[in-house]
């Protein structure tokens, strides 16, 4: 206090904007602690184990005890960061997982045993950006597309690079192939359509948005959804769109949920809509006050749409698919951390990876969303 | 409550720029910053009014200081007499700079914010975004392109070409300041002074540091406001030397 009397008054107004904006620049920067996830871990589960991007690692576990099986690297990276969702090459015995810093696809050889610390093939780093969104597998190929922009086909066998093809902005959706073509969104408001073999562009379509969504194939069409609010069926060897939904009021980001004759979408705004595939008939919209963003799954018999909102609400809901009508499925977590990812399902199970709390991987019973195991266990933690 | 009423208008104020702009971030970035600093040049001039009146009374004030040395609370009451009959109220510098300090910080967080990069950076923006009838649909805006010669304005200058700019632009501002704040020979302002000088100096390279860290469309803007306040300051300073030749 007698440091301040001392101080003249026109000297105090100069020191203490200087002192303000010092404390306050301070706190921003420590915002950005390593600590923080740049993206939601991707979730993979095939014959009862269960791939986790678990940003620092990717992690292996017994689906259904929870068991940590083995981890890439050994150590955990917080620099690298895994958040592409891994992906099985089951006649190669290949397990494909991306990292977001070091911009590297690792092709990871499984081992004849689950709890086997796999090798690694090969890695492929000729791109430039991060990797957010999964790669998919087309026959030899391993198409994966990159934050420089790029999308990747590479060779399965060694790693490769096959060809690329360039779009104007960051590619976060996971490509469709469907026969010899490529579907790969782009932020860059566009939808292309690719050679498999050449990547050769065949058509490209201009959105309102950006596209983060993955396509779907529903119907003989393609469906996505775009940051401008908006849905578009589109033939898939023209590009031409069939139909357009302009009555979205928020961003379409979740990758679409398709049945046998209805297609799910969810916003980020809350609002869930289903339409018929062939008519194209808006069934039903049900709003929420969550928001969502990464993928839901269906009930075991189908009837029920299993949905996971973004962001500390920890609400997981379920909605009649029939319907749309909140289900009591729906459970509060304690403790949700941030839950925008993706959800999976082995039928039995629904696998969630929330991140920015210390719990890394949940399960819950797929009939009731009882709570079956969490990784690290509680005392782990 | 601060993002409502300070950072969500100043993000949707970018975002409709960049709209303007078609789709050039940094000229957006850049027309915001002149914008938001020319707004505020009627609070600047304000406090360095307060200051010029206030230099005025230094030699009476330290006449008061001689005299009443060994009395702090005779010291006080006649620096308040003085202060009263001069008309000059010794708090009224502060002000301008309490309605400043959040624009400015709104308009750094703005910047952060709307050049998000990663997919959780950009579910946060979301929700933040007007959606009103009268306004173009800016969440469909989104992400900013953020490429600009070598520059993706979303991350760091790989080359610190804009982290030097913002510490030279910087140093250079705070010298004119520490210009129009002339030096006493008080031994009671020797401590305030060299904390002063010393801003002086980290200042500049705790700006440089800030810029190095963060997402070059932030240098940008640190740059620009700069420019802005160094021509700023420097009018004032020459209005001011302008007038005591006149006296």
């Amino acid at each position: 206090m007698k440091f301040w009397q001392n101080i003249s008054t026109r000297s105090r107004p100069q020191l203490a904007l200087g002192c303000l904006l010092l404390m306050l620049l301070v706190t921003f920067t420590g915002c950005s602690g390593a600590a923080r996830a740049e993206s939601w871990p991707g979730l993979l589960v095939q014959e009862e184990i269960l791939y986790v991007a678990n940003v620092d690692q990717v992690q292996a576990f017994d689906s259904q005890s929870g068991e940590s099986l083995w981890a890439f690297p050994a150590e955990p990276d917080a620099k690298s960061g895994f958040y592409s969702t891994p992906v099985l090459d089951e006649e190669r015995g290949l397990l494909l997982v991306a990292g977001f810093n070091d911009q590297t696809v690792y092709a990871l050889r499984l081992g004849d045993s689950h709890d086997q610390t796999p090798g690694l093939a090969w890695e492929f780093s000729d791109a430039e950006g991060q990797y957010v969104g999964a790669g998919t597998i087309a026959g030899d190929l391993f198409l994966i597309g990159n934050g420089d922009g790029k999308l990747y086909a590479i060779n399965l066998a060694d790693g490769s690079l096959v060809w690329s093809f360039a779009t104007q902005d960051r590619i976060w959706a996971t490509p469709l192939v469907v026969d010899e073509l490529v579907y790969v969104a782009s932020l860059d408001h566009h939808c292309y359509a690719l050679s498999l073999k050449s990547g050769a562009e065949q058509w490209q379509l201009e959105t309102a948005g950006a596209i983060a969504a993955s396509p779907v194939l529903a119907g003989g069409h393609i469906w996505l959804g775009d940051f401008g609010d908006q849905l578009y069926q589109v033939d898939p060897q023209s590009g031409e769109v069939v139909w357009i939904f302009e009555d979205g009021e928020s961003w379409f980001w979740a990758t679409p949920l398709v049945s046998e004759s209805t297609i799910y979408f969810a916003d980020v705004g809350g609002e869930v809509f289903a339409f018929d595939i062939a008519s194209q008939e808006l069934l039903w919209s049900t709003a929420t006050d969550a928001i969502f963003r990464g993928q839901g799954v269906f009930s075991t018999d189908g009837e029920q749409l299993i949905l996971l909102p973004a962001h500390e609400r920890g609400l997981i809901y379920a909605l009649d698919a029939e319907t749309g009508d909140n289900l009591p499925w729906g459970k509060v977590l304690e403790n949700p951390g941030h839950l925008p990812g993706n959800l999976v399902t082995d039928g039995e199970r629904v696998y969630a990876a929330p991140i920015m709390i210390s719990t890394r991987v949940q399960a819950f019973e797929i009939s009731n969303g009882k709570e079956l195991w969490q990784y690290p266990v509680a005392e782990e933690k | 409550m601060w993002d409502t009423i300070v950072v969500d208008p100043i993000t949707n104020l970018l975002l409709l720029f960049y709209s303007l702009l078609n789709g050039q971030t940094l000229l957006a970035v850049a027309l915001l910053t002149v914008l938001i600093r020319l707004a505020m040049i009627p609070l600047t001039m304000k406090q360095q009014k307060s200051m010029q009146q206030q230099r005025k009374l230094q030699p009476k004030l330290k006449k008061i200081q001689e005299k009443y040395k060994n009395d702090q609370e005779r010291l006080g009451q006649a620096q308040m007499k003085l202060y009263r009959e001069a008309g000059v109220n010794p708090a009224s510098g502060c002000l301008p700079l309490l309605i400043q300090l959040p624009l400015m910080l709104g308009l750094y967080r703005a910047i952060i914010r709307a050049l998000a990069a990663t997919p959780l950076g950009l579910l946060e923006l979301a929700p933040h975004i007007y959606r009103v009838d009268w306004l173009p649909n800016l969440s469909a805006l989104l992400p900013l392109q953020s490429q600009f010669w070598w520059l993706d304005l979303s991350l760091p200058d790989p080359y610190y070409v804009l982290p030097v700019l913002v510490v030279i632009t910087s140093w250079i501002q705070q010298k004119l300041i520490s210009a129009m704040t002339p030096t006493t020979t008080s031994s009671k302002d020797d401590q305030a002074q060299a904390m002063t000088q010393s801003m002086q100096i980290t200042m500049p390279f705790f700006m440089g540091f800030v810029s190095m860290s963060y997402a070059s469309g932030l240098s940008v803007y640190l740059v620009i406001s700069n420019l802005v306040g160094i021509f700023q300051y420097y009018l004032i300073g020459k209005s001011e030397d302008d007038s005591d030749s006149d006296e």
